[in-house]
């Protein structure tokens, strides 16, 4: 999520030197993956179900003539417990987004656009820790575990921009498609098998506060 | 050092726009002396390979601002691998400051720079153990004991000097100056548990860098 945010911050810095209209802000986002196998594998372990819906942070920026490009991301997190085990789950993406904006009066307007990017989930699991000896970690280290899944995501979207002095509030509404099967990867090298199907295509919503402007 | 990386160039990005006097940035190569030999003893006692107290680390720097007032920033990494017959860990060592300094101009461009670079030293342990073998997701969800990952974090502060000499359009900066960590660091473990007898670890150190920076000579022909 944050590599997604520092992606979205460094468009958003590329679009200001370019741009006659130029918007950057933070973006408060709904969001309704598909994570019913992964919740499934979740309850056989005595893990509670996700919940499909889900509330996320990021930022975004957008910038040209009528003609915009930006690009976004987003994050949330969710911690599920288990009689042993818990597990942080992160949801997070990034999209660069070309987008044609049509100006219906003084900055007031509709934007049309198609996100590309990808969509990823990812999950630190953990059983009940005791504190440890530095020593006995470097000989023991095993206490978690991290597995990440990746996939490329296309997101058309309408915005509508209302601007508000030097700031505009953004609504926006989407649908998130992720065409081809992600891959899970563990973080320590080792192969992953028999991993659930994750799902992250579903509508959007967001809305946003931007800093910026433009006529 | 990803981390750090992305907010050098961000910072870097920041110091551009707002220091369009004179303005350099580039690729930072950089011997440093931290003192791990707590560390490494540690590591040979638990079977790994020894961590050389000299380190060669790369990393990025950016500099400008108006007339001989100079604000810069830089970042540095470098990762290495150690081995042992139970568990195998990789180091990250890295840091980041800001820097604030003085040039003085001799020569059309040519010139020294006093600073003084405030920011932190980093050192990040991603262990694991050495048999780990594929898994199955289920079996991951029931029993996910494979790695550990443990963070060191301490101030630091390294007066600097740096010379520059500017080559057509790129300038070749030697730099020499000396972290100075005068806090004893924290050490954190990921999982949130507490880690009970960790290494004293102390960064101070003399360090030598060489600069490949690229930026408009002409603008600080003063």
């Amino acid at each position: 999520m944050k590599k997604a945010v520092v992606i979205a911050v460094l468009l958003v810095s590329t679009v200001a030197f370019a741009s006659a209209r130029g918007y950057g802000g933070f973006i408060l986002s709904y969001m309704m993956p598909n994570l019913d196998e992964l919740s499934t594998e979740f309850t056989d372990q005595g893990l509670d179900p996700l919940e499909d819906e889900l509330i996320t942070f990021g930022g975004g920026g957008w910038g040209g003539t009528n003609v915009m490009v930006g690009g976004w991301g987003f994050g949330g997190t969710r911690t599920t417990d288990g009689d042993s085990v818990s597990v942080k789950l992160a949801f997070g993406g990034g999209f660069f987004e070309p987008g044609y904006f049509i100006n219906i009066y003084r900055g007031f307007g509709i934007m049309p656009s198609v996100g590309i990017g990808g969509t990823s989930v990812s999950m630190e699991l953990r059983p009940r820790l005791g504190d440890v000896e530095f020593d006995s970690l470097l000989i023991n280290p095993g206490r978690t575990s991290k597995v990440h899944y990746n996939t490329f995501t296309v997101a058309p979207s309408l915005t509508i921009i209302i601007p508000i002095e030097f700031m505009a509030l953004q609504l926006k509404g989407g649908y998130m498609w992720s065409p081809f099967s992600g891959g899970w990867e563990l973080e320590d090298g080792a192969e992953i098998w028999n991993t659930p199907d994750v799902e992250p295509s579903g509508i959007y919503a967001q809305a946003g506060i931007l800093f910026g402007g433009g006529d | 050092m990803k981390k750090a990386v992305f907010i050098v160039v961000l910072l870097s990005l920041a110091v551009g726009i707002t220091a369009d006097e004179i303005s350099f940035s580039g690729f930072v190569l950089s011997y440093m002396m931290p003192d791990l030999s707590d560390l490494s003893n540690d590591f040979s006692s638990a079977g790994l390979s020894t961590i050389d107290d000299e380190i060669v680390t790369f990393g990025y720097g950016s500099w400008g601002g108006f007339k001989n007032v100079v604000f810069g920033l830089w970042g540095y990494g470098r990762e290495g691998k150690y081995d042992g017959p139970d568990a195998s860990t990789r180091m990250f060592y890295s840091g980041i400051y800001a820097e604030p300094g003085y040039f003085l101009n001799i020569y059309k461009g040519f010139g020294v720079m006093p600073g003084v670079s405030i920011g932190a030293s980093k050192i990040k342990l991603k262990l694991r153990e050495s048999n780990l073998g594929d898994t199955d997701f289920d079996d991951l969800l029931a029993e996910p004991t494979r790695t550990s990952k443990v963070k060191y974090r301490t101030f630091t502060v390294a007066p600097t000097l740096t010379i520059n000499i500017p080559i057509e359009f790129l300038i070749l900066s030697l730099r020499g100056g000396y972290q100075w960590s005068p806090f004893q660091g924290n050490w954190k473990l990921k999982d949130g548990a507490n880690l009970v007898n960790p290494p004293d670890i102390n960064i101070s150190g003399p360090f030598a860098s060489v600069c490949l920076m690229f930026g408009d000579v002409a603008k600080i022909n003063f």
